[in-house]
């Protein structure tokens, strides 16, 4: 089965050309090491410590629970942005509630899958990624510091629905929005202001 | 209250992302009450405030940002001293006298204030 993986190289077998990868939710899996990836593997294996995460393409073996068992192949590897937002989302997968001092809703595995398909199908290659931070209410917080502007996307993973705000730290100006996430129209809205902020500051 | 001294506020490691804060880190939660908890960096250093968090009151912290009263003056913040036993160091982020857009406003100011500063101790591994 086709797979497609985020996770951080840990383990690398010259002598047997095989790597060990710890998915950023999830289990351990090895694979070969293709000799066309091979200097791409050592560089994700070298940035371990520093937090480095790979994408991994390829095929899996499923053991007799449907659960990755072994990578069978790899077809492709990079060196994942270390603001890839599915890797992000994919940090917050392991919360439980109380996360935060003993308060704090986990978010929710349903709305971790929505809100990684939406930007994967409607957050543009040529907009800054944002930095994501889990919520005490459960949603997502996505977070820029363009310029002297201060951004945030406050997402309620559960009415889709999300606060747009930023404030300029210089000016004291500051705007607001409520956008529906399930609206692509939204989406190319927040993308055009966030896209105008990163040009003035360039 | 010295307007340049350091105030030291915990991270929680949920809210660092590559080296940066939210800016909820300095947003009161409906727990808070409207009040923060910091240390005053004239009476302790950072790495012993986080140790005294991590080890003595047992909660998480990945490192240690800091404000000054300067900085929370700006946005109508109080800075109140509120020692305790075997705690003089605590002090007090009043934000009750705030609206709140004003909160949000101040939480991104001083959020921003601090990644600026850097990080006064860690982060650490958690």
């Amino acid at each position: 089965m086709e797979v497609t993986l985020r996770g951080a190289v840990f383990r690398v077998n010259q002598a047997r050309m095989t790597f060990g990868l710890q998915l950023v939710y999830g289990p351990e899996v090895a694979g070969p090491i293709p000799e066309q990836h091979y200097d791409t593997i050592i560089e994700a294996f070298n940035g371990y410590r520093a937090g480095v995460k790979a994408l991994v393409r390829g095929t899996g073996n499923y053991d007799h629970q449907s659960r990755l068992s072994r990578l069978e192949s790899v077809e492709q590897i990079s060196i994942l942005d270390p603001l890839d937002v599915p890797a992000q989302l994919d940090d917050f997968r392991g919360m439980r509630a109380g996360w935060l001092d003993g308060e704090g809703l986990a978010p929710s595995q349903a709305g971790l899958d929505w809100l990684a398909d939406r930007f994967d199908r409607c957050y543009p290659n040529d907009v800054p990624l944002p930095y994501l931070y889990p919520t005490p209410e459960g949603g997502v917080q996505a977070e820029w510091s363009l310029g002297s502007r201060e951004v945030s996307l406050n997402v309620n993973l559960s009415t889709h629905k999300a606060e747009w705000v930023w404030v300029d730290v210089l000016t004291d100006a500051e705007a607001e929005k409520t956008l529906n996430l399930d609206d692509v129209a939204d989406w190319n809205w927040f993308a055009a202001e966030l896209r105008r902020m990163a040009e003035v500051i360039q | 209250m010295n307007y340049a001294a350091r105030l030291y506020r915990q991270v929680h490691p949920g809210w660092v992302r590559e080296g940066r804060i939210t800016s909820q880190v300095f947003h009161p939660t409906p727990k808070d009450r409207g009040f923060l908890s910091v240390y005053d960096g004239d009476q302790i250093t950072a790495a012993e405030s986080w140790q005294h968090y991590t080890e003595v009151l047992g909660l998480m912290s990945a490192g240690v940002v800091a404000v000054t009263p300067a900085e929370c003056s700006q946005h109508q913040i109080g800075v109140v001293p509120d020692p305790r036993d075997l705690f003089p160091e605590h002090t007090l982020l009043d934000f009750t006298g705030l609206t709140g857009n004003q909160v949000r406003r101040a939480a991104r100011h001083l959020g921003r204030a601090a990644n600026n500063r850097g990080w006064l101790f860690g982060p650490v591994n958690v």
